[in-house]
């Protein structure tokens, strides 16, 4: 099972980055800023959240024992959108097993590492600071 | 700075059912969309500017539609609460739904609000409703129970027995829940969504013995709500500027070859490769649509719209795949166009229109996301017959999920129609040489003509 450390800070030793800055995702986004307004940010999202999926499933099938951070929950992030009609249950569904655990932020940290990764903020922080601490509630898995 | 306050203008149930506008029109319907275009530009100066939106799916949608272009998004534009303000054309008629459990009503306005009453399905009723069509209307809620797939109650089937009296009485059917996966916008105005549910059928049914013009809308509507479109967002959407910027022109000219899966596009990019290679050209091949764990991932996914409740993923589907496409482009592409002659695209950005247009009808933002793609210098599409497509694919070992009959049609359809006054169109049935030679040709102009070598 995966482990997974949902945390938008910066990655601990040892643990794989999943959204690093330099990495394919992110460096993507940055070139698709010219177009920027004319992606909704429910999409922004979608596409993170199918990020998510195919690095899982990347990282399962190449049996890496090592834990993986993620900067977002996905689900959080449809609740700060204001997302309706979205993918999230689909893509959830196709994940391999995971184990998250979660460090609730502040609302500034989480606009920080939005606008680092995204170069817009396509969700709510104070939002999401409340969405979050409901799964992290509800999963059991906090982390201090 | 003073807040701008923005009414929602009228959506999809006002659009299919013109009654429904009547009765929701105001002094200045059309205030905000006159006001969108120049908003768009203020909020990309101002983070101090606010702009107010009613409650409810249209007011989510047009914040929604607005942010991207704002400084400060969720400064100038709160989350806007799901549920329709009172005096709302939606809660009027959630509220009629609930008040008379399921029965027709008539809604007519009161002040800024509405007011309803019962009104029962009978020949008296539809008689007396003749003269009072203009200032109210009379709903007819169609409503899916939970689980339920039993044909409509004892009143709507008598009333499609005989519906004459009540369209000229100006019924007007009311589709309630929405289907799970639609935007809320599609509010009122989507049967249930299994065509080969009995329930579904005969939704529609009521429809068409009421209205039958507005049958077709009415399924338009359905598959783009099943396809995963908010039509309202993308028509708020449209009004807004278009700051996008073109992609810088590269050094390395581009060259594409399209076409169906199977037409020999592939065999042609190898072809023209070693061409130009031979006469001393810096030659790089790229494929941006890839596989491995991509592919693997989006199959998955697009499985699951073998289930017509989930066809919205198809969207997701598109979406992942533009966005694949960019990650490639900024990883392995960008790389080589400053450092090479000529680059070569086994498929370029026209697939993915052609792939998204045939497969939802409508483009699932792929022109917006692959915008930095440079425009290419020379396109080519192969263009082979479906059948002789099928042929060969059928020669490999595996076939995807769209190399059936219907989707390479539709992806055959959509290609040519993007060719048109863009790409040089090749008949995949003449002789493979003869189209390698007015490929090398073409290119060898385009290459002369930027003065490259």
């Amino acid at each position: 099972m995966i482990s997974v450390l949902v945390d938008p800070r910066a990655t601990p030793p040892g643990v794989v980055d999943w959204f690093a800055l330099e990495g394919e995702f992110a460096v993507a986004w940055r070139a698709s800023q010219a177009a920027r307004a004319r992606v909704p940010f429910a999409i922004v999202l979608e596409l993170y959240d199918y990020e998510f999926l195919e690095r899982a499933r990347e990282h399962a099938a190449r049996g890496d024992e090592r834990a993986a951070r993620i900067p977002f929950w996905p689900a959080a992030l449809y609740v700060a959108g204001d997302v309706h009609g979205d993918a999230g249950e689909a893509l959830a569904a196709e994940r391999p097993a995971l184990r998250a655990s979660f460090f609730v932020p502040e609302a500034d940290e989480v606009a920080a590492a939005a606008e680092r990764l995204f170069g817009v903020l396509p969700f709510d922080p104070v939002a999401y600071v409340g969405a979050l601490a409901r799964a992290a509630g509800a999963a059991g898995g906090g982390v201090p | 700075m003073a807040p701008v306050t923005l009414a929602a203008p009228a959506g999809p149930l006002c659009w299919l059912h013109p009654e429904f506008a009547r009765l929701e029109e105001r002094q200045a319907p059309d205030a905000t969309l006159d006001a969108l275009p120049h908003l768009g530009h203020e909020l990309a100066r101002s983070r101090a500017l606010r702009v107010v939106v009613p409650p409810g799916p249209r007011g989510q949608a047009l914040a929604a539609v607005l942010r991207p272009h704002a400084l400060d998004p969720w400064a100038s534009l709160p989350r806007v609460a799901p549920e329709p303000a009172p005096t709302s054309l939606e809660a009027a008629l959630l509220g009629g739904l609930a008040e008379f459990a399921g029965e027709p009503f008539e809604l007519a306005r009161n002040g800024d609000g509405y007011a309803r009453h019962r009104l029962p399905l009978t020949r008296a009723n539809a008689a007396a409703r003749i003269t009072a069509c203009a200032t109210s209307v009379w709903v007819l809620p169609v409503v899916r129970q939970a689980g339920a797939h039993a044909l409509l109650p004892r009143e709507h089937a008598s009333l499609l027995a005989e519906p004459g009296p009540f369209a000229r009485a100006g019924l007007v059917p009311f589709f309630h829940p929405l289907p799970r996966h639609a935007a809320p916008t599609w509010f009122g105005v989507l049967p249930a969504p299994d065509p080969h549910d009995p329930l579904a059928r005969s939704q529609r049914a009521v429809l068409a013995a009421l209205h039958p013009d507005r049958v077709l809308e009415c399924e338009s509507f359905a598959s783009l709500a099943a396809s995963g479109a908010d039509l309202y967002a993308m028509a708020l959407a449209s009004l807004l500027p278009d700051t996008s910027t073109a992609a810088p022109k590269p050094r390395a000219a581009i060259v594409g070859i399209c076409g169906i899966d199977g037409s020999g596009k592939s065999s042609h990019v190898r072809a023209l490769a070693e061409a130009l290679t031979a006469r001393g050209i810096r030659v790089r091949v790229h494929k941006v649509y890839r596989h491995g764990v991509f592919h693997e991932t989006v199959t998955a996914l697009t499985r699951r719209t073998q289930d017509p409740e989930h066809l919205h993923l198809w969207r997701t589907e598109r979406v992942a795949k533009a966005f694949d496409s960019l990650k490639c482009f900024t990883s392995a592409v960008a790389p080589d166009l400053d450092t090479h002659d000529v680059l070569i695209f086994d498929r370029y950005v026209q697939t993915h229109h052609a792939a998204g247009a045939g497969r939802c009808h409508w483009d699932p933002f792929t022109r917006a996301l692959l915008r930095p793609f440079p425009a290419a210098d020379a396109m080519f599409l192969i263009d082979v017959p479906v059948e002789t497509a099928l042929a060969r694919i059928g020669e490999r070992s595996q076939r995807t999920v769209d190399e059936n009959p219907y989707m390479l049609t539709r992806f055959r359809e959509m290609l040519l129609r993007l060719a048109a006054g863009t790409m040089t169109v090749l008949a995949g049935s003449e002789p493979f040489a003869t189209n390698h030679a007015r490929i090398v040709a073409e290119v060898e102009r385009m290459l002369a003509r930027r003065g490259s070598p």
